[in-house]
């Protein structure tokens, strides 16, 4: 009898309380989710708002602004240009070894990584310089000042936060990313023909080699890289500030903060990429789905 | 003139100068034993008027006094500035608001990644309060107070005393209609007190109202010009403080 009882308390947990608790942890996580995605569309729409108002461009938003760009922006060129080169040097041999795995010319390999390139690597690396410098940072900074009260300071003399510490902030990690991921492009491209040219992989002179690149490039690829790279840089923008912005009122939270937000910034510019992929070329991997 | 009900009956000669703070039925508490609790606080502060609040050491006055600015809501009642409440959700006009309002904070008062000039000058600029006449008035400000240089340099590396001068000049230097200073004395010399008092007069007699919260008796003085009220709290309520209320 025990054993009936047991099995009939088995069976009850399998066919109710499985899945009712299955259902409330889904139910809870999507609504967190959902809720999260909403409040990142929020914040970019009060962003944009704000910027399209001309008021809000005071002398003090200005210099926030420009502060930021010169950190995320000029500051990251350097890094910008190594790890371009370094994945220029890793996509030159790749090429290498495909040529003569498949037997095929250089011609056939280069559209290929010209794409992928711009498409993806670029765009990537851009948002991983500009995430890994300025993101974490600026979590951290909007963290330690709320924690310190330097938010209150500015709400007590009538400036907006959002206007004052968010917008710029937002903005100038869209303008870093675009303007970063076509120095990325460049360098990669420079730096693969250069070592391409110099170990015998590639034969061509350089202005046959550009002129191969731009043909290739077409406005599927403008629009796919200017979309990526700014809602990217947007969603990783508004994602660092949310979450500098919701810290507690403990100074040991920000690391913990800082930290989550990076890693979120990176997860939403992958999703990003993937529903843009998706979206623009209609093709989920190999799979043409549109 | 200001006037304070709640167990208080005001018999103050009536003044007809233009309200710039009400607190009409307003209840309030924070968390602790350091908080201040008000229980159905009225109290209409009018232009010049200066209203010394003499609290506790231990009574932090910080969230009391964003209560007045609109950056806490009450529990119950309401608070207006210059006849606009503090409610809904028109944040514009409240950031207009708070633009002619001067604060001195008891304690973490500052932006840190900016120097003491662009923290003192930030709310003139950012609302364009004669934007052209910012450098100077700092100028004159500095000197008028007689503090050292030390503009070009971050919050973190300034000593407190010279760090609460200038708290009192980016109060200040915005022109505003109502002062808010939570223990503006504290840190620096007593030798100050005269310079501040001197400023304070001069302001009100251009209709700046101000509320002074003070753990120090001594900032009670003959020296502040009329009308100035003293209250105190005792069991979460406003009464007037007894020999120093000059109305």
């Amino acid at each position: 009898m025990p054993h009936a009882r047991e099995r009939s308390t088995l069976l009850r947990w399998f066919l109710l309380t499985g899945p009712a608790r299955t259902s409330e942890f889904l139910g809870e996580q999507f609504l967190s989710r959902l809720g999260t995605i909403i409040s990142i569309l929020a914040m970019l729409w009060a962003t944009v708002r704000l910027a399209i108002r001309p008021a809000c461009w005071t002398q003090p938003v200005r210099s926030v602004f420009a502060r930021q760009l010169l950190f995320s922006g000029v500051d990251g060129v350097i890094v910008a240009l190594r790890f371009g080169a370094a994945v220029g040097v890793l996509i030159i041999v790749q090429a290498a070894l495909w040529v003569d795995a498949l037997g095929v010319t250089t011609d056939v390999i280069a559209p290929i990584l010209w794409r992928a390139i711009v498409r993806e690597l670029a765009p990537l690396l851009a948002c991983l310089v500009v995430i890994g410098r300025s993101g974490i940072a600026i979590s951290t900074e909007l963290a330690t000042m709320l924690v310190n009260h330097e938010v209150e300071v500015l709400d007590a003399q009538g400036i907006d936060p959002m206007t004052a510490l968010v917008m710029p902030r937002v903005l100038s990690m869209v303008i870093s990313i675009f303007c970063l991921a076509i120095i990325t492009a460049t360098s990669m491209i420079v730096t693969g023909y250069v070592i391409g040219w110099s170990v015998g992989a590639i034969h061509v002179p350089w202005t046959t080699f550009l002129n191969g690149i731009l043909r290739e490039f077409n406005s599927l690829d403008l629009l796919f890289f200017v979309s990526k790279t700014s809602i990217a840089g947007a969603f990783a923008g508004a994602i660092c500030c949310i979450d500098g912005l919701s810290v507690g009122s403990s100074v040991t939270d920000v690391p913990r903060v800082s930290s989550r937000s990076g890693i979120r910034a990176l997860t939403a510019v992958f999703v990003v990429s993937a529903v843009l992929s998706v979206l623009i070329y209609g093709r989920l991997l190999v799979f043409k789905i549109l | 003139m200001t006037t304070i009900e709640n167990d208080v009956p005001n018999e103050k000669p009536p003044n007809e100068n233009p309200i710039v703070l009400r607190l009409s039925d307003v209840s309030f508490g924070t968390s602790g034993e350091s908080g201040i609790r008000l229980n159905r606080l009225t109290m209409t502060l009018r232009q010049g008027d200066l209203v010394m609040i003499h609290l506790d050491r231990s009574v932090k006055v910080r969230e009391t006094v964003s209560l007045f600015e609109g950056l806490v809501q009450p529990f119950e009642g309401t608070v207006r500035f210059e006849q606009n409440d503090w409610l809904g959700e028109d944040f514009d006009r409240h950031f207009k608001m708070r633009s002619r309002i001067g604060r001195v904070f008891e304690n973490d008062a500052w932006i840190q990644n900016l120097n003491v000039a662009e923290n003192v000058t930030l709310a003139r600029r950012h609302h364009r309060i004669e934007p052209e006449s910012i450098d100077t008035d700092l100028t004159a400000w500095r000197t008028r107070f007689d503090v050292e240089n030390v503009l070009d340099q971050r919050p973190a590396f300034v000593e407190p005393s010279t760090l609460q001068v200038y708290q009192w000049i980016r109060s200040l230097i915005s022109k505003p209609r109502l002062l808010l200073l939570e223990r503006p004395m504290q840190s620096v010399s007593p030798s100050r007190y005269t310079t501040l008092v001197d400023t304070l007069n001069e302001v009100r007699m251009t209709g700046t109202a101000v509320v002074w919260f003070t753990s120090n008796p001594v900032d009670a003085s003959d020296q502040i010009a009329a009308p100035q009220f003293h209250y105190m709290l005792a069991n979460g309520q406003l009464v007037e403080r007894e020999g120093v209320s000059k109305p």
